[in-house]
């Protein structure tokens, strides 16, 4: 066999193999995203019971609960931290006593200590402040646990006083659960220019063309009083790039920004035009 | 009445404009061929920020400092007093020119009251440029051009 011959048999098995990969993946991409699973598939903890018609019964005993937990007499509490909040973080398990309350954004519960069932209503205290650094915190993201900076209002003095006992659970709250939190309306949550890029709201991180929103919007303040002519300023203060008219090409172009993927401030961020110059000294 | 001189190109025909009664281009064009020489010789510059000439070919290259680019741009504040381009390239038929600067660490060009106002003498061109800051002022740099035809 001659190496021409070599040749055309080892290009024909790669085009062979090449094929049959092109046709796995083709069959499989459908496969890969389907939520179905064939029965045959499963492990038998994962089978669903079946009736005798052959529809799952599972959801029938879901509904029908065997158990039925006797009416307690006292209104249960999970355990309440003292501290500058509300509402427990999940609403689903908000007990209704406690759920009564909820609408109250600016009265807390007061609980002096931490019983497990409180016979009546709670009586209401005055909310205690929240440092401004720590409101602009909390407005900021509702996600994740964060340091609470709170200053004691007088209930919380007035609680603190008697016992002088460092309350460490006065100083952990969970973000989302202060009443703060709950009275925040949609224009504080709100991003405004000074602020970092990747600032999340409401547990969304921004996409890569609200953070460039956010960029031109932070950078027309900065470039008020420049070589941007007031079309461009506006265009900037609404969120979108400012553009030039390319005299060469006869078109209009758009600034281009590069890093702002990772960037969370107007320093990380490069503009440029697009413009391919190349300073043939600037390496040397 | 266009607010400054971009507006003013964008409003005309885009190359040239009148302001105070002199021609301010937005852009240079010089008909050359393949082994011309450019001879590029800077006699002023604005110290306020760094100042820039760009030289773009038309279906060609540039050849200077041991590369070949388009377009190229000599900064003040990188490259030397004078400079010497070689026009590459089979189909080169003509260089753009036109001013830029750095401002707020962003290359510009074409904003504000940018242009450059041009003297020609047979083939040196002088070619006085304002870069888009403040008012216009045909001071911010000042090139001389001489091409000569290989």
């Amino acid at each position: 066999m001659g190496t021409a011959e070599i040749l055309i048999v080892f290009s024909t098995l790669m085009a062979l193999i090449a094929l049959v990969t092109i046709g796995i993946d083709w069959i499989g991409k459908p496969l890969k995203h389907r939520r179905f699973i064939p029965r045959i598939y499963r492990f038998d903890d994962e089978k669903l019971p079946v009736d005798e018609y052959g529809n799952t019964t599972l959801g029938n005993t879901l509904v029908e609960p065997t158990y039925h937990a006797p009416q307690p007499l006292l209104a249960p509490l999970p355990y309440v931290q003292p501290g500058p909040y509300l509402q427990p973080q999940v609403a689903g398990h908000m007990p209704a006593a406690i759920s009564a309350y909820a609408p109250v954004a600016s009265s807390v519960v007061e609980i002096a200590s931490p019983t497990v069932a409180v016979p009546t209503q709670p009586p209401l205290v005055e909310a205690p402040q929240l440092a401004p650094v720590a409101a602009a915190s909390s407005t900021v993201s509702n996600s994740a646990f964060t340091d609470s900076l709170a200053t004691p209002g007088p209930a919380a003095s007035q609680q603190d006083a008697p016992d002088e006992e460092p309350d460490l659970f006065a100083h952990s709250t969970i973000a989302g659960t202060s009443t703060v939190m709950a009275a925040t309306t949609a224009p504080e949550r709100a991003w405004a220019p000074g602020m970092a890029f990747d600032m999340t709201i409401d547990d969304q991180k921004p996409s890569l063309a609200i953070k460039a929103e956010r960029f031109w919007m932070a950078t027309a303040e900065a470039n008020s009083n420049s070589h941007f002519d007031q079309d461009d300023i506006d265009r900037m203060t609404s969120g979108k790039a400012p553009r030039r008219f390319n005299p060469i090409t006869g078109r209009t172009e758009a600034m281009q920004l590069t890093g702002l993927r990772q960037a969370s401030e107007r320093d990380d961020v490069r503009m440029r035009w697009p413009d391919g110059s190349v300073d043939p000294w600037s390496s040397s | 009445m266009s607010s400054n001189l971009a507006a003013a190109f964008r409003n005309g025909n885009g190359r040239k404009t009148k302001w105070q009664g002199e021609v301010v281009h937005s852009f240079f064009h010089i008909g050359v061929k393949e082994g011309d020489t450019i001879e590029v010789k800077r006699l002023d510059a604005s110290p306020t920020r760094a100042q820039a000439l760009k030289i773009a070919v038309d279906k060609g290259s540039l050849r200077t400092n041991g590369v070949v680019l388009s377009p190229i741009a000599i900064w003040t504040h990188t490259s030397p007093e004078q400079v010497t381009l070689h026009v590459v390239g089979r189909k080169a038929r003509s260089i753009d020119i036109w001013n830029s600067w750095s401002f707020d660490g962003v290359d510009s060009s074409w904003l504000g009251n940018a242009g450059m106002i041009v003297e020609s003498t047979d083939n040196v061109h002088t070619l006085r440029c304002s870069d888009g800051l403040g008012e216009p002022t045909f001071e911010d740099l000042i090139v001389q051009l001489t091409v000569r035809h290989g």
